[in-house]
């Protein structure tokens, strides 16, 4: 049977890596643990070691390529497996948790339960460390920490468990899943139930499903845009009869040449000419050196909604750019971003963020900095409503816009002044093209 | 003589060995340190490094290209027990190994940014990197005592990436030594807390 090995996260916590060096090639007989390819994410090198015997099938990607965790490494065929026996090993990949052959825990499960499961805790980084808290018994933890097999460590966590005081009894002192089991047991006759006991007894009641590494990013994003941004956001209305007019004249023109043509390209123009009048908007704070630092560069992020979370491509230099090469780029970034073959070079250097639910359904939102950028600008659905033009009631249509900026940076006269400018573009679309 | 030579510094030897092994030690002269991603035309400036008679290797381990000189010390770890699969604990737990070292001769304000990078003040005094091998864990790290950072910065051309605390500084902006901020280190003192 065929056997498709996936890209594990080697335990840095990236979604990603570079190949350096394949040390495998098709057809070539592997063992479990032989090297199979030198990986490289942003400080570590690592070689993957192969979680099964048999015979390379297939290897994805050329050296210099970036694979993302999760996806296909190798393909290997594993010899003398048929029938029965294959379906039982299907079963187990399917089952992670459960693929890990503890035995061999050494190398097999070290990687294939490290894709899922083995994500460090959020990192410290940027933690001030003070001298009390370096402390023997900080130097002690560091030796002590446990030797386990990933079943165990998932096992313990799951259990909630310290394994650090879980006495191992496998090869070099390695702590088992048995070891857990016990551990637990012992524990029980001497703990009174806890939150996590009742947990196990509505089991029927909710389904516990890990975060995928899409999703621990953004919380992380959310919460520290949260904690350190001071958001404040304005709320307003365009009415963009011409815009709709203009779009509607070039649209066809556009998709004669494989160019679909939507509104965002002119909201990001427009937005880009807007905050270079208003370079606030476009700068983000550097508290630790009581700096403002001011982006002479307008590279515009559009916040994507994929299956897997919210992703943000960046389209570079967007002020340089014509309305018909950002309806092009915009079209090709948020293919990859849904795809996920979007690299992560695609997704930095942002100055300011917009995010599009229009397309969904809503009007108004209360967007979350893309944290350190200074504005975040929500664009919702067009909708026609009674306008006075002329001294007449008609129909218009009208774009809501939902612009939030972080206070520190930027004050609310600022603010409108640059939201009103957006919407003098939006309104005489023209305008943009005389700039 | 500036072509890449292979990677021959004291630290190798700690493949040779068993179980975990902690090696603190001073370059003899100026090395160019190239990450695995790195070449010599992305990262080194090359003509100074011909005029200063540095030598360039490459590392085995990850990251960016780095400056070795008599002025900084190196701290190399290995293990062949720690869980292979958590890096980043190794990470912190070496970087703690040289944090507490130096807090021992009142060095206050140090923490961890960037992936591994150890800061003082916002910049940065000690870079390290990781190789993963079939079963073991490789560190090591370059502590600034010091270097002048321009010294530095005349090797190096500006990395493809960078940690988001970095924020486009050069690198004489970017880096600092122990001693530029106020330090004196007891090197063989250093050795024996973290050894």
């Amino acid at each position: 049977m065929r056997y498709i090995f996936n890209f594990p996260d080697i335990g840095e916590g990236l979604d990603e890596g570079t190949i350096l060096e394949w040390y495998v090639k098709k057809g070539q007989s592997v063992k479990v643990g032989d090297s199979l390819v030198k990986m490289e994410t942003d400080k570590v090198v690592a070689d993957i070691p192969s979680p099964r015997d048999g015979v390379i099938a297939a290897t994805f990607g050329k050296v210099g390529e970036t694979i993302h965790v999760g996806n296909a490494l190798v393909e290997i065929e594993i010899e003398g497996i048929s029938g029965e026996a294959a379906q039982e090993l299907v079963k187990e990949t399917q089952a992670q948790m459960e693929a890990v052959e503890e035995e061999g825990a050494g190398v097999v499960g070290t990687l294939e339960v490290a894709g899922n499961n083995a994500f460090m805790p959020a990192s410290n980084e940027g933690d001030f460390i003070k001298s009390e808290q370096v402390t023997s018994t900080t130097i002690s933890h560091i030796n002590k920490k446990a030797l386990a097999t990933p079943v165990a460590r998932a096992m313990a966590k799951e259990m909630d468990v310290d394994i650090n005081n879980v006495q191992g009894t496998g090869p070099g002192g390695r702590v088992m899943k048995e070891d857990i089991i016990k551990f637990k047991q012992q524990q029980s006759y001497i703990t009174p139930k806890t939150v996590s006991d009742k947990k196990n007894d509505l089991s029927e009641l909710i389904e516990i499903e890990k975060m995928t590494q899409i999703r621990k990013t953004i919380a992380k994003n959310m919460i520290q845009s949260k904690h350190n941004a001071a958001h404040m956001t304005v709320f307003d209305d365009v009415e963009v009869s011409e815009l709709i007019h203009l779009r509607t004249k070039f649209k066809e023109k556009y998709a004669s040449e494989g160019v679909k043509l939507n509104y965002l390209p002119f909201i990001i123009k427009a937005t880009a000419l807007a905050l270079k009048k208003y370079k606030l908007l476009n700068s983000e704070m550097d508290m630790e050196n009581g700096n403002i630092i001011y982006k002479k560069y307008y590279n515009i992020g559009i916040a994507v909604d994929t299956e897997d979370g919210l992703l943000v491509p960046v389209i570079k230099d967007v002020d340089k750019k014509s309305i018909k090469q950002l309806a092009i780029e915009i079209a090709e970034i948020s293919e990859k971003a849904r795809t996920r073959s979007i690299k992560l070079e695609d997704m930095k250097d942002g100055t300011f963020t917009i995010t599009s639910f229009g397309s969904i359904g809503g009007k108004y939102a209360v967007p979350v900095i893309n944290y350190p950028q200074a504005g975040i600008l929500g664009i919702g659905r067009i909708f026609e409503s009674p306008i006075v033009k002329n001294g007449q009631i008609v129909v218009g249509n009208t774009l809501p816009l939902s612009l939030s900026v972080d206070h520190r940076i930027v004050d609310g006269g600022e603010v409108t002044r640059f939201l009103n400018e957006i919407m003098n573009y939006l309104e005489e679309p023209v305008a943009m093209v005389m700039e | 003589m500036n072509i890449l030579q292979s990677y021959n510094l004291p630290d190798n030897s700690l493949f040779d060995g068993q179980g975990q092994e902690i090696l603190v030690w001073k370059p003899d002269k100026t090395y160019i340190i190239l990450g695995q991603r790195d070449s010599i035309d992305d990262a080194v400036e090359i003509e100074n490094a011909k005029q200063e008679n540095a030598i360039i290797m490459q590392r085995p381990s990850g990251g960016h290209s780095v400056v070795l000189t008599p002025k900084t010390v190196i701290v190399s770890m290995i293990s062949r027990e720690h869980d292979l699969t958590a890096i980043k604990s190794f990470f912190h737990d070496c970087n703690m190994k040289i944090i507490i070292a130096l807090q021992k001769q009142n060095v206050e304000g140090l923490s961890i940014q960037g992936i591994s990078d150890i800061v003082l003040n916002g910049r940065k005094i000690v870079g390290s990197s990781m190789y993963k091998g079939k079963d073991f864990l490789f560190f090591h790290a370059v502590v600034n005592l010091a270097e002048n950072p321009n010294y530095i910065a005349q090797f190096l051309k500006h990395p493809k990436t960078e940690p988001e605390y970095r924020k486009n500084r050069k690198h004489e902006e970017f880096i600092t030594s122990l001693n530029e901020q106020g330090y004196t280190i007891d090197v063989e003192k250093l050795k024996r807390d973290i050894e």
